[in-house]
């Protein structure tokens, strides 16, 4: 029996523990609708009023500089934010159900089974005294109710499913006996354990190897397009959007101040900053001569962001209109504005100049 | 400092042994197999290499902080003195590293001025007022005028290396190992990083021994290239060269799975496998 099989077989067992697909569904594919989102602690909001939504089979890319606020917006549409940081205002709606609505064990529920995440270092991730099939094997038994040694089996065939040569072998290591990447292939072999509708890589692959990378992107939209899952892939490196991004969610400074679909975002950047981030590239395919184009100044502290515009102080376009802050807007004059929004008053000027 | 800052490894190999422990026997990791390089005077020597490959030991070698098991290490022709002797710590002067991860290379209970000072104090540089002249100066020159008052929590990534920077040129070094040193920043400090480096180059004529695991940063910023795989090193050239024509199988596999530019770029490749 293989998972996909064993997933059918379990499915109506899932169902019926369901809190969720018991409610209707607002947009029949939108899988995690956030609306107006804002977090911070007393002192500062670090996510501003971020309104962001991916559908299922869809990979939507969080771009921006560390602290930007885009695994914050993660976290937080996990329903993981706590003391010091508030959920201030706003909506997240999982599967067409408000998540503020749920108790914390119904959250507990979702987390891990509907909805998975995965972070950088998966070797800091995994826990260090269990083998790592034991690791998988829980999430089995936790949320689909499986005896251990059905779950047992199940994470060996996963193992196989991320590409670990091996598995029933790899399942009795502990993750120091592991390299970084085959341990990235464990968290991944765990977040899928229970077919989540959402995945949530948090700058998954930004520690490992470029040729582990390619690997590890590859399984990802392999399993992605088995399972239909939706995926939210936070990343601060413009060649791993361009591999896996269906759309785009640019983000500086808490705030999204730019999407589009990929091939929009690429040809036609209409926000300084995302304009500023494709110009100070180093792709190893392209020459520099000379001076590398670089985004002068350092982003503002949350507690200390300019009045109008964040990006103002660093922004070659900057003028007096900058000081009242720009609204995120769809770009008239692009082909499929409505799927192209940019928070800048010169969008519009920089659309009809062609970019 | 005399001499223009020729930096050359002859043949070194790094042997570690681990073992003879609980478990198994003795195992014997051979983290640099016979590597020779010489890195000329104001030339950025790019090394780049996976994980394991050998590159940040190859690097301590050249910076002098840890011994070879075999091979010589020489700076204008003199070879590096006895590790921690008296002639060894002198001669650190000549040569300055610059680590990845600038928080932990910085003294969190020292204001950045007084490490700057504290640095050239070991080696005997100026009086106090002469040290602290310099300081200011070298800090404007990085781009941090006037923080000398600072501490490492109070400036960001980019501005903590930027004062690592200043430490470590502050000392007139003809030769600077950087191990990874903009992998931690975000792209847009990343190019204000490494223009500064540039320019501090083309100024004082240092020769930068550059290792990173990023092609991109490697290609951009290096005259010459060498690729590192398990201790050796596979293929050497310049940088342009290394990236239009490879030679080695290893280069080829390494460049092609740099992340595409763009996402046309990307269907291009998909459609050329299929």
């Amino acid at each position: 029996m293989t998972v996909l099989e064993a997933d059918r077989l379990s499915a109506d067992s899932n169902r019926r523990r369901d809190p969720i697909s018991s409610r209707g569904a607002a947009r029949a594919d939108t899988v995690l609708a956030v609306e107006g989102l804002t977090v911070g602690t007393g002192r500062a909001d670090l996510v501003i009023d971020v309104s962001l939504d991916v559908r299922a089979g869809e990979t939507l890319c969080l771009v921006g500089e560390s602290g930007c606020g885009k695994s914050l917006t993660c976290l937080a549409a996990m329903g993981l934010t706590s003391e010091p940081l508030i959920r201030k205002s706003g909506r997240i709606s999982f599967l067409g159900q408000d998540l503020s609505l749920l108790r914390e064990n119904q959250l507990a529920e979702i987390r891990g089974r509907d909805m998975a995440m995965i972070f950088q270092d998966a070797t800091a991730a995994l826990n260090p005294v269990r083998r790592v099939g034991m690791q998988i094997a829980e999430v089995l038994v936790v949320h689909r109710g499986l005896t251990w040694s059905q779950a047992m089996k199940q994470a060996v065939e996963l193992l196989a499913s991320v590409g670990i040569p091996d598995p029933a072998g790899r399942a009795n290591a502990y993750p120091h006996q592991l390299s970084g990447g085959m341990n990235q292939r464990v968290m991944i072999a765990m977040a899928l354990a229970c077919r989540p509708k959402l995945l949530i890589a948090d700058e998954a692959t930004t520690a490992l190897d470029v040729t582990t990378q390619v690997q590890i992107l590859k399984l990802m939209k392999e399993l992605q397009a088995e399972t239909g899952a939706a995926m939210i892939f936070v990343t601060h490196d413009l060649g791993v959007v361009a591999e896996i991004a269906d759309r785009v969610a640019v983000m500086y400074s808490g705030r999204v101040v730019e999407t589009a679909t990929v091939d929009d975002l690429f040809e036609r950047p209409l926000h300084p900053y995302t304009r500023g981030l494709m110009a100070c590239r180093l792709h190893a395919t392209t020459t520099s001569h000379g001076r590398i184009a670089a985004i002068e100044g350092t982003v503002p502290s949350p507690s200390k962001r300019p009045e109008g515009c964040s990006f103002r102080p660093r922004c070659p376009y900057a003028s007096d209109e900058c000081m009242a802050l720009p609204a995120l807007r769809p770009i008239a004059g692009i082909y499929g504005a409505d799927q192209h929004r940019a928070a800048c008053h010169f969008a519009e000027d920089f659309a009809r100049a062609g970019s | 400092m005399s001499g223009k800052g020729r930096l050359i490894l002859d043949d070194i190999v790094r042997v570690y042994r681990s073992g003879g422990s609980l478990f198994g026997g003795k195992t014997v990791v051979r983290a640099v197999d016979g590597v020779s390089i010489t890195l000329e005077p104001g030339e950025t020597l790019g090394i780049v290499g996976e994980s394991g490959s050998g590159k940040s030991t190859l690097g301590r070698i050249a910076a002098g902080i840890e011994a070879p098991t075999s091979g010589h290490v020489t700076l204008d022709g003199k070879p590096y003195a006895r590790i921690g002797s008296a002639a060894w710590r002198r001669e650190r002067r000549g040569v300055q590293m610059i680590f990845q991860n600038p928080s932990k290379a910085l003294d969190p209970r020292m204001a950045i001025g007084g490490q700057i000072e504290e640095a050239m104090q070991a080696h005997g540089m100026f009086d106090a007022a002469g040290r602290k002249q310099r300081m200011g100066e070298m800090l404007a020159l990085v781009g941090l005028p006037g923080m000398g008052a600072r501490f490492s929590h109070q400036l960001s990534g980019g501005q903590q290396q930027r004062a690592v920077i200043a430490r470590a040129l502050v000392l007139d070094p003809k030769v600077v190992i950087c191990d990874e040193a903009v992998s931690a920043l975000d792209v847009s400090v990343q190019a204000q990083i490494i223009n500064l480096l540039n320019d501090l180059k083309a100024r004082f004529g240092i020769g930068y021994l550059f290792i990173s695991h990023d092609l991109g940063v490697v290609r951009h910023i290096s005259d010459r290239i060498a690729v590192m795989r398990k201790g050796v090193i596979v293929e050497a050239g310049p940088a342009a060269e290394i990236f239009a024509n490879p030679q080695h199988e290893y280069t080829r596999s390494l460049l092609a799975a740099v992340p595409a530019a763009t996402p046309a770029e990307r269907r291009a490749r998909e459609r050329l496998i299929a």
